[in-house]
């Protein structure tokens, strides 16, 4: 029983993750490919470490698993955010979208807040 | 069932292998350095995938501490190539 649900999540998992690295070749521009490598690669990779959780033995591997999963978690959306941010620049080509009039975000205002 | 474990550990990592070849292929292609540092992103986010796998087949749980400092750090690099990205567009 546990050995099925942990080769469903196995599986699964690691079929998301090849999802997220074929968006993150196809698709068009910078922005969406951001979108699909940050969230499928999270949603994933923890999918896999559920997995494992369920097949090691003891309380502090799960312990440590379950803090993995909490910095994924915490970690994609932070590091997605800042590398669009500072992506988006005037005349910059994007797919389907209009380039920003001016920067949203300079180096001046960044280091003073 | 533990042959079937034995070959979904298999084709998972096979899986995964072929996820972070894709993820080279961007690496080295992606017009932008932009694309590039996502890239990255990406392939640290596979290995602590194919880390995970490795604690499942061997049991050894010393990996699980390997994989939690990579999940904590690896978000530092990119934060730090995002603040690179905008001091050049600033200098030029």
């Amino acid at each position: 029983m546990i050995n099925g649900i942990t080769i469903s999540f196995l599986l699964l998992g690691a079929l998301i993750t090849l999802l997220a690295a074929v968006g993150l070749l196809r698709f068009p521009d910078l922005f969406s490919r951001m979108h699909a490598a940050s969230k499928s690669a999270s949603l994933g990779v923890i999918l896999l470490a559920v997995a494992a959780a369920m097949q090691i033995d003891g309380v502090i591997g799960v312990v440590k698993i379950v803090l993995i999963i909490g910095f994924i978690f915490l970690k994609s959306p932070v590091s997605a955010q800042a590398l669009a941010r500072a992506a988006q620049a005037p005349g910059e080509p994007a797919y389907n979208m209009k380039a920003p009039e001016e920067p949203p975000i300079s180096a001046e205002k960044s280091s003073e807040t | 069932m533990l042959e079937l474990l034995a070959g979904a550990q298999f084709a998972a990592m096979i899986v995964l292998l072929i996820a972070a070849f894709i993820t080279f292929i961007r690496l080295a292609k992606g017009p932008k350095l932009a694309d590039r540092v996502a890239a990255l992103d990406l392939l640290a986010v596979i290995f602590i995938g194919m880390m995970l796998l490795h604690t499942i087949s061997t049991g050894e749980q010393v990996y699980l501490d390997a994989v939690m400092v990579l999940a904590m750090i690896s978000f530092i690099g990119t934060i730090g190539f995002a603040r690179y990205i905008i001091h050049e567009r600033e200098r030029s």
